[in-house]
């Protein structure tokens, strides 16, 4: 099933960038997975047709708050600021998808 | 003493981060974007290639050319003039949203109710040709409903949506409605009385103003909120020092959107809308730090202008992993998005390149102030969005002047300057690095 990564930062810019790096990445590898990007400020409208929300790191001081606005319905992850600077799409996605795993396991 | 300073700044961007009332007023501008790009657009075309005794004089009659412009002004209307209103409109909406409130639109429309009803009920006009006002009833100014509205609008619309939406969820005030009734009849029907006590109550509260204060609330609102905070915001001191604040914050890894973008944002909006009035209008243009003035001048590339880092990596580093990063962070670096930059040169934690990062910027926009005070470059009267590339920012914001795209490409060279030292320094380190024995 196609897994949906929803990626927020602060307008939504930057993970903008990575984030169509993520989808050519998982077009090249044949990873069912689509990842779209929006600013933080959107999330209440946006969040319910994601399986993992990933947050940048420039605003990963929100973490808490943003899995409690989500209800903790989803699995919500900080992006590797390393990975993120470098512009590390496969790292990122590896790590969102692990994510999705995780919360299907349990 | 580094961890307590973190922690502090940490929790207070949480705090701001999650304050919800600060959270929606960012949305919400980032709303009406669209809309200043637009009234800039056809405030420039009105000024620059249609002005009667412009570039199109020759070819086209000036009376044709200032009919011409009714378009431009006509836009400007609907966009700019109005700006007030949609901001209390996006601000409520959004609150209501982020309140999860099940029926927003119902709280931007009694929003927007209540941004008329403290409307004074006499307003000054000034008929075409005379030189005195005179008072009209039953007539809204677009000066109340644009720039001078926007903090009007702001309190107006939080107030209002933060009473409707606590009257609506009491029981007591719900009407019931048994059968077959559509739902959209059952929703008008329970926000009923809510709708009808705060717009009720604005009313009440604006007629006691005047008559017992003999003021009218958006005097009140500007003369209390919106002066000073505009004061304050454009004048250079206290922008330096936000400024410094601010790009101190982001080399901590924290994005000051949330902090310092929340506080300048609204004052930053009124004045810009001051300078495209004056401008629109051929009136002196008021204000030199507006919110453009910091993408054209000192972020170049983004916060911090790390264009110019990247620029000094191409021109003298050795090292490879620098080289093939800044290439890679060029084709968003362009567009003023440098985050991938902080975090992955990095600039955040690196105590050699926070100096410059930090600092840089309020050298730059001294000198951009002063060349615009004296003269030297135009004010900016089209508001340019942060994301438009340097060097054409400048010429845009500036209505067509080169000499600003000339003083951007100084302040650019001069940051390459600053910013080198620290580069061969940083590169010094990583080599020490990587050869431990010496």
């Amino acid at each position: 099933m196609m897994k949906s990564i929803l990626l927020i930062c602060n307008e939504g810019m930057s993970t903008g960038y990575l984030c169509n790096k993520m989808n050519e990445v998982a077009q090249t590898d044949n990873i069912d997975a689509k990842a779209w990007a929006i600013p933080e400020s959107a999330l209440e409208g946006h969040y319910r047709t994601a399986d993992v929300i990933m947050v940048g790191p420039q605003i990963s001081y929100l973490l808490d708050s943003i899995r409690q606005r989500v209800n903790n319905e989803i699995p919500v992850g900080a992006i590797n600021p390393v990975d993120f600077g470098r512009i590390n799409a496969k790292a990122v996605l590896d790590h969102a998808l692990s994510l999705t795993d995780k919360q299907a396991a349990s | 003493m580094k961890d307590i300073l973190l922690k502090k700044t940490l929790s207070l961007a949480q705090w701001m981060g999650s304050q919800i009332h600060l959270r929606t007023m960012r949305d919400a501008f980032i709303m009406l974007i669209p809309f200043l790009v637009l009234s800039g657009m056809m405030i420039l075309i009105n000024n620059v290639v249609i002005n009667p005794g412009g570039i199109l004089s020759g070819i086209v009659a000036d009376t044709t050319l200032s009919s011409w412009q009714t378009v431009g002004n006509k836009v400007v209307n609907g966009t700019m003039n109005i700006l007030g209103m949609l901001i209390g409109l996006v601000f409520s909406y959004n609150l209501a949203r982020n309140r999860q409130f099940a029926n927003p639109l119902m709280a931007a429309l009694v929003a927007v109710s209540c941004l008329f009803v403290l409307m004074p009920v006499l307003n000054a006009f000034t008929p075409e040709g005379a030189t005195a006002d005179v008072m009209i009833k039953s007539a809204a100014p677009y000066a109340l409903l644009g720039t001078s509205g926007t903090f009007v609008a702001l309190v107006c619309g939080g107030l209002a949506t933060e009473l409707f939406i606590r009257i609506s969820k009491n029981k007591r005030l719900q009407i019931r409605i048994e059968g077959n009734v559509p739902p959209a009849v059952i929703q008008s029907f329970n926000t009923l009385f809510a709708v009808m006590i705060t717009v009720l109550l604005f009313a009440f509260v604006s007629y006691l103003m005047v008559v017992v204060a003999g003021v009218e609330l958006h005097e009140l609102i500007n003369m209390v909120i919106q002066k000073p905070l505009l004061g304050l915001a454009t004048s250079l001191p206290a922008y330096i020092l936000i400024d410094i604040i601010n790009n101190f914050v982001f080399s901590l890894g924290i994005n000051p959107g949330g902090i310092t973008g929340a506080i300048l944002e609204a004052p930053m909006l009124v004045a810009m809308q001051q300078n495209m009035d004056a401008w629109a209008a051929g009136r002196e243009i008021p204000n030199i730090i507006v919110r453009p003035f910091s993408d054209l001048y000192g972020r170049m590339g983004g916060t911090g202008i790390t264009l110019c880092l990247i620029i000094a990596v191409f021109i003298r580093s050795k090292r490879k992993e620098l080289r093939s990063f800044s290439r890679t962070v060029m084709p968003t670096t362009l567009f003023n998005i440098n985050e991938p930059v902080i975090f992955g040169f990095p600039i955040i934690f690196n105590p050699i390149l926070m100096i410059p990062f930090t600092f840089i910027p309020s050298v730059l926009y001294v000198i951009a102030y002063y060349a615009t005070a004296w003269g030297w470059v135009s004010k900016i009267v089209v508001f340019v969005p942060w994301s438009v590339p340097p060097l054409i920012s400048g010429y845009l914001a500036s209505g067509g002047d080169y000499r600003n795209v000339i003083l951007q490409f100084i302040l650019l060279m001069l940051g390459v300057l600053l910013y080198m030292p620290f580069l061969m320094l940083y590169e010094k380190v990583l080599n020490a690095q990587d050869n431990p024995a010496h």
